[in-house]
């Protein structure tokens, strides 16, 4: 059933590179295939092939780069799997294809945009945060936060719309500071 | 700077904004769907935006996830979310997000020939007359009169019947129940398990509810993820995660009631493929299975059955597939699956919040656990937890940053030599403890 690995190092050296790189690659395969399940499915495909392959891992080589050359494969496959039964998805063929480029250049060895949100959502006040969780996390639809909040329909999605706008303006200043500094 | 950026302040893309934040919804609709593809189709700028949109909304979600955890952890004094509405909440929006993840790895196969195995007895637990392995065709009928069995069926539907109860096999992803409780789970994206009752046909749109049938024909179904349809003589309803309604055959419709859980915890457990459990141990109720993270309980050790028939690679690295006695320190050397193996995996934690219990009030906590399948590996240590989580925890389990995970200096994990058993002893401390046991999902 088992052998024990030759080299651990390299296995925690994997083990530290896929899970710091987690977000990312989920934030690839959304990018390029837009929310909901395809996204989600096309992440645990590259990460169960990822492991599979883990032994030609170089750890001298850049692990976003050829983990993304991985994801990509596995996007392409969750859009055939589609097309082959005829399941619609959220993007039609050929934007997908655009798409895929465009998810190519998010993914960046640094984590500096995960930092910087991070850095960003510390600053929004509580209600705000539970806003977005409502939304981002537990997935429920403005319906839903409506009835939950009281708040009105078109209040919540003008909320959002801000919220993320600013959060969108706060990154890119957080980055831009970063670069200067 | 960012592409989108740069033309940010030159091109409105609120409609395109809106049209992002709708897509999440599953009403998304068709022609909003078309309308965001030509935004995207003319212009280049749309493309760079909205794939930077897109990566920031996981990235969004991911922190978010996180800080709930962190949060609850660090919080001493916050109670556990353990309102129903919370619960339900987060049974019904994980649930869904469950389907697509768990079919890639269990897809369902062609409709069967009428003569070929619809389905096979997983768990026939002291039960006269069913044998585990025995398998069905279309229209044989099974009656039972005590105990309680697990049927799989071709389609991938599980069905755990406590007896007395009767039901007849109709085809590969369906049954008409005459009566007797059950719990239905049909994971991944199979959906339309059919269960045909006396009043009503229920129609599982994934993915786990329970049914009681009695024999005046009585039918009462609770659903724990997910949702289903009822279909009645006069009225189609469609109920979802925290509803129950019942249906009796005087009335031509199903009427909501009290939530029913407790009644269908021993075919909750069962269709997990838990055999036995003694001791301080528990397993995990509908809702709680969801959201390990968030469940507190100081009094025993937790149970979460998480992803089914997950197909782990050969050359897969986890802390032991061994036999016989594990603790710490354990041997650094990790062990490679020679063979891929479909599993199933379940998460056993303490988590006692923090600061219960007091440092210097350590207790020892010990319990055993008999599955219907063979255990083929334990994943012991945080870093093999954490890094396993992304293929074998639940959607949304919000495990990412829970400090000292895995088990403890004087904890003791023994798997039994038929590979069935697992004992546990920990000495339970004021943090999480934490190990995977992987089941043979194809045994």
């Amino acid at each position: 059933m088992h052998s024990p690995t030759p080299d651990n190092n390299q296995d925690a050296a994997f083990i530290s590179a896929l899970t710091s790189l987690q977000s990312r690659l989920r934030g690839y395969c959304q990018a390029a295939l837009g929310h909901g399940e395809e996204a989600a499915e096309a992440l645990q495909r590259t990460n169960i092939t990822l492991w599979k392959k883990s032994e030609e891992w170089d750890p001298e080589q850049d692990f976003s780069r050829w983990a993304i050359s991985v994801a990509r494969f596995e996007v392409l496959g969750v859009i055939r799997d589609r097309q082959r039964t005829n399941q619609r998805y959220l993007f039609d063929p050929d934007i997908t294809e655009h798409m895929i480029d465009e998810a190519s250049e998010r993914v960046t060895p640094s984590s500096a945009r995960q930092d910087a949100l991070e850095h960003c959502l510390a600053r929004l006040s509580e209600k705000n945060q539970d806003l977005l969780s409502a939304y981002f996390v537990r997935g429920e639809t403005f319906q839903e936060i409506s009835e939950t909040t009281g708040r009105g329909l078109s209040a919540l999605k003008v909320s959002m719309m801000r919220l993320r706008r600013s959060l969108r303006s706060c990154i890119e200043t957080q980055l831009g500071k970063e670069a200067s500094a | 700077m960012s592409a989108s950026k740069n033309h940010a302040d030159t091109l409105d893309f609120e409609e395109l904004e809106v049209l992002l934040l709708d897509s999440m919804n599953t009403d998304f609709s068709e022609v909003d769907r078309m309308r965001l593809n030509a935004i995207l189709r003319d212009s280049p700028e749309a493309r760079a935006f909205a794939s930077e949109h897109l990566f920031d909304d996981a990235l969004l979600a991911d922190s978010l996830s996180t800080d709930a955890a962190e949060a609850f952890f660090k919080d001493e004094t916050k109670t556990p979310p353990r309102s129903s509405s919370i619960w339900l909440r987060i049974a019904a929006v994980v649930a869904l997000g469950l389907i697509p993840l768990v079919w890639i790895m269990n897809r369902p196969s062609s409709p069967a020939p009428v003569e070929t195995t619809l389905a096979i007895v997983q768990n026939a637990n002291r039960i006269s007359g069913l044998t585990r392995g025995q398998t069905f065709l279309a229209g044989e009928r099974v009656e039972m009169e005590r105990g309680r069995a697990v049927f799989r069926f071709a389609s991938g539907a599980k069905f755990a019947v406590e007896a007395p109860a009767a039901f007849t096999i109709t085809d590969a992803n369906g049954a008409h129940f005459d009566f007797g409780r059950a719990t239905v789970r049909v994971p991944g994206e199979i959906k339309g398990f059919t269960l045909v009752t006396p009043t009503e046909t229920v129609i599982d749109l994934g993915t786990a509810f329970g049914i009681e049938v009695t024999e005046s024909g009585a039918t009462s179904v609770a659903v724990f993820e997910g949702g289903v349809e009822l279909r009645g003589t006069l009225q189609h309803r469609r109920i979802y995660a925290g509803q129950s309604t019942q249906s009796v055959p005087s009335k031509s419709f199903a009427q909501f009631i009290p939530h029913l859980v407790d009644a269908f915890l021993n075919t909750w457990e069962t269709s997990f493929g838990v055999e036995s459990v003694s001791g301080d141990l528990r397993i995990a109720r509908p809702g709680e299975r969801l959201a390990p993270a968030l469940v507190v309980d100081s009094t025993s050790l937790l149970l979460f059955p998480e992803r089914e028939s997950v197909t782990l690679p050969e050359g897969f690295a986890i802390n032991s597939t061994r036999t016989g006695l594990h603790e710490r320190p354990f041997d650094k050397k990790l062990e490679r699956l020679s063979d891929s193996v479909t599993t199933d995996s379940y998460l056993l934690q303490y988590n006692p919040g923090v600061g219960r219990p007091s440092p210097g009030e350590d207790r020892i906590f010990t319990a055993e656990l008999r599955f219907d399948r063979p255990i083929v590996g334990l994943i012991l240590g945080a870093d093999q937890l954490k890094a396993t989580d992304p293929i074998l925890a639940m959607p949304g389990a919000q495990l990412k940053n829970i400090p000292r995970r895995g088990i403890n200096v004087d904890d003791k994990v023994e798997l039994s030599e038929d590979r069935l058993t697992l004992r546990i002893r920990m000495t339970i401390q004021n943090s999480v403890d934490q190990i995977r046991v992987l089941v043979d999902a194809n045994a």
